[in-house]
């Protein structure tokens, strides 16, 4: 277990080749400037009046996307989960198909599905908050569904003997899992929402990353600070707000009161995404119109090879999300370097990962190394909140005891503390690593390379057949990604 | 007890506040004249520029105009073609592909520059290579880490890869095997200035509004070769504006266009944004080379 957390480590040695490699001092001048410019961000009326709206359209963005795929989450874990079938004692070919349907849906990142709905329906919020939700109702669906398969089988049996009415007996079933998932990923999916609406705001749905971008192309860094430090406020005020409701340990009314907001901003969110269906007028008949494979303009070998490095992107992506936390936590075993990792790690995980990379891009040739560490450290940083959060749960006792025997602190932090957590360390990362697989797209579609570049060209140049093409080469590779993962998940449990 | 439900009807009450503060309201359907742009420079100057322009619209046509930025080339085409924009200041090759996107467009007006305008490409003042007028010195560059301004962009991207075509040169050919996007010509200029990149290419007027008004922007590099004079950028409406607005509205618009003029202190300011003495009659057949050269560079299929 401990060699399958610090051997990937050693990615870093082909990596760090081809970064030295590309490497140029260029661009050194503009990266002190982006440096200095967070402790001085630019504030005026102005510009603050902007960041208003900005925030607006962003957290609008994220809470429906939230609420929405929260709620259909909860609804189609249900309906793809074993406890549902047997009780409606329905024929188990239809759970095989909508469980596939789910895995395609949730193959494919949300920026991928705001690029093709764009080119459907136009630039708008409501494509924004669909984008979001089609991964996300797939991914919710899929915790919520293992949530309930956890439930174990005699529990079942025996409310199932009390209770004659079917509904009744799944709302017993499913009520503590339901509030517990709440409580947990729920929340973290907020914070992921917040995230997403920003990396679409990149690709011009509106809010707060549409300014980011711009700010950065025009290196305005004071700026783009002053966004970068209100998206930090954004993410640190939401999860105090949302922390302070413990929904296990509510009384009844006040949970019927929860409820009932829920309840009122999500027909109120669904209305207008409904809305904005009704009145769009979709042309699909353009798409027909040019769709035809005689324009392909790539070779099967540029194919094979594109599809070969963005797999290479995801599985060294992988290996850094692994092996850094553990290996940073075991070289500086002090509190002070492990709060500065901290802060190091929250703000990784609130710059969106395409504007990492175009700040490496800075000094830095585009290659198949900076895509893999960008999207490695982005992942790490999250990794490395877990490890941490896990560390601090245990138990010290066997740490202090192997110390006490006279072994080094490193040893004893290996042994005593690392060990005891790397099963449920190494099960998150396996989950974390299908989330890599699909994010490859975000860092291709910048600068880097693999399938992702050749997604930017082809979508510049409107050649729909080869968007379709490379669409199909990503989902699979992330299908068999998951395929793999859920062998591996099962192996550890 | 009752602290506890205080407290709790505090937060939940905060938690309504805040999601009701930041709702966005379901808008009536108004008519409104959305105008966009490709984001080819700096935002703040687009702003400023779309802006003005929006009022002086809104003032002489009575009708309410509103500026919608766009963050790149491809989403200002899409937004056109999905109706989500009525009046777009288009590039050359932008301007093409949404036109055959978007069958009814209508092709209204040009800058007086725009018949005859040119790229430059720039590089680093460290290099030890000196200005050009011979097409084939292109080659040289070769050597370098060089950068395109957007994807989409006729005078940072297609005419200048066109004419490295000419000079023999590839995109593959550059130092790194392959070429950077910087996405606007600003850009271009601040990351061949910083030395991020050796060598660019960019729109001319950007240059040389840039080397009057900003000349610490773009201290260290300079003017390696000019290009030969191609068409580019114009203006294109929907075709539905009359149904949308008003019989003929969309003659309307033009003549408005078109007869902005420098002596009205306003319009004066609008045409000195847009770097143009006066904005001139364009049709769908100028850019018929731009057409062409694109769909050899598979740029459009």
């Amino acid at each position: 277990m401990i060699l399958l957390s610090y051997l990937p480590i050693f990615i870093f040695i082909p990596l760090g080749f081809q970064l030295l490699n590309n490497f140029h001092l260029g661009g050194f001048g503009i990266f002190i400037e982006f440096l200095s410019s967070i402790v001085n961000p630019k504030i005026n009326i102005e510009i603050l009046i902007n960041l208003f709206g900005r925030l607006k359209e962003t957290i609008f963005i994220a809470f429906a996307s939230w609420i929405l795929s929260i709620t259909f989450g909860i609804i189609l874990g249900i309906l793809s989960s074993d406890i549902f079938f047997e009780l409606f004692k329905i024929p188990k070919t239809l759970k095989i198909f909508l469980r596939g349907i789910l895995t395609i849906l949730r193959s494919i990142h949300e920026l991928v599905w705001c690029l093709i709905l764009m080119q459907l329906f136009g630039v708008n919020i409501s494509v924004g908050i669909i984008a979001i939700c089609i991964p996300y109702i797939s991914i919710n669906a899929k915790v919520f569904c293992e949530q309930l398969e956890s439930i174990s089988y005699e529990q079942y049996q025996s409310i199932i003997s009390i209770s004659s009415n079917r509904f009744s007996t799944l709302i017993t079933l499913i009520w503590i899992p339901f509030s517990d998932i709440l409580q947990n990923f729920g929340i973290y999916r907020l914070e992921c929402s917040i995230r997403s609406a920003t990396i679409l705001g990149l690709f011009g749905i509106g809010g707060i990353g549409t300014n980011i971008l711009l700010n950065f192309k025009a290196l305005n860094f004071n700026e783009l600070w002053t966004y970068l430090w209100a998206l930090a406020l954004l993410v640190i005020i939401t999860k105090a707000l949302f922390n302070n409701l413990k929904f296990r340990y509510l009384e009844p009314n006040k949970s019927i009161f929860l409820f009932i907001i829920f309840i009122t901003f999500f027909i109120y969110y669904f209305f207008f995404v409904f809305n904005f269906f009704i009145n769009s007028n979709i042309n699909l008949s353009y798409f027909f119109e040019t769709f035809t494979f005689r324009n392909i303009n790539i070779s099967l070998n540029e194919f094979l090879d594109m599809s070969f490095s963005t797999i290479l992107i995801s599985l060294s992506a992988t290996a850094i999300a692994i092996s850094l936390p553990p290996v940073l936590f075991l070289i500086f075993d002090n509190k002070f370097m492990i709060y500065i990792f901290r802060i190091f790690a929250f703000w990784l995980r609130l710059i969106p990962p395409t504007i990492v990379i175009l700040i490496l891009l800075i000094f830095n040739q585009p290659s198949f190394a900076l895509a893999a560490l960008t999207l490695g450290i982005y992942n790490a940083a999250i990794t490395l909140r877990l490890l941490n959060i896990n560390l601090n749960e245990i138990n010290k006792d066997l740490y202090e005891g192997i110390i006490s025997f006279g072994s080094s602190r490193r040893v004893g932090w290996i042994y005593g503390l690392f060990l005891k957590q790397a099963k449920s360390y190494l099960a998150y990362c396996a989950y974390r690593s299908d989330i890599i697989f699909r994010e490859t797209a975000i860092v291709g579609v910048i600068g880097g390379k693999g399938l992702g570049w050749q997604l930017t060209e082809s979508l510049s140049s409107f050649a729909w057949e080869e968007v379709t093409f490379i669409l199909i080469a990503y989902s699979s590779i992330a299908m068999v990604g998951e395929f793999i993962n859920g062998k591996i998940k099962s192996n550890l449990n | 007890m009752n602290k506890i439900n205080f407290r709790f009807l505090k937060s939940s009450l905060l938690l309504f506040f805040f999601l009701y503060l930041f709702s966005e309201p379901l808008k009536a359907k108004e008519k409104i004249l959305k105008i966009g742009a490709i984001p080819d420079q700096n935002q703040e100057i687009l702003d400023k520029r779309f802006n003005l322009l929006s009022e002086e619209l809104s003032k002489q046509l009575d009708i309410k105009i509103k500026y919608v930025p766009v963050v790149n080339y491809v989403a200002a085409v899409t937004a056109f073609r999905t109706n989500s924009l009525d009046l777009v200041w288009f590039g050359g090759l932008s301007g093409v592909q949404a036109r055959l996107q978007t069958p009814n467009s209508i092709v209204l007006a040009q800058r007086d520059i725009d018949k005859k305008f040119k790229s430059v490409f720039i590089t680093n003042k460290k290099l030890s290579i000196k200005r050009t007028t011979n097409i084939n010195d292109l080659k040289l560059l070769t050597k370098y880490r060089f950068t395109f301004g957007s994807e989409n962009s006729t005078s940072g991207r297609l005419m200048p890869q066109y004419f490295l075509n000419i000079a023999g040169v590839e995109l593959t050919d550059f130092n790194g095997q392959t070429v950077g996007f910087s996405g606007s010509h600003d850009a271009t200029i601040a990351l061949v200035n910083s030395g991020a990149y050796d060598a660019g290419v960019l729109n001319k007027q950007v240059w040389d509004r840039n080397m009057k008004k900003n000349p610490t922007r773009v201290k260290n590099a300079t003017v390696f070769f000019i290009t030969p004079s191609y068409v580019d950028y114009h203006w294109l409406a929907q075709g539905n504006l009359d149904q949308k607005f008003r019989n003929g509205f969309t003659k309307e618009l033009r003549e408005v266009i078109l007869n902005l003029n420098p002596k009205n202190k306003n319009q004066k300011l609008i045409l000195e944004m847009f770097n143009a003495k006066k904005f001139i009659k364009a049709n769908s057949e100028d850019y018929k080379e731009i057409e062409f050269i694109a769909r050899k560079l598979k740029k459009i299929r």
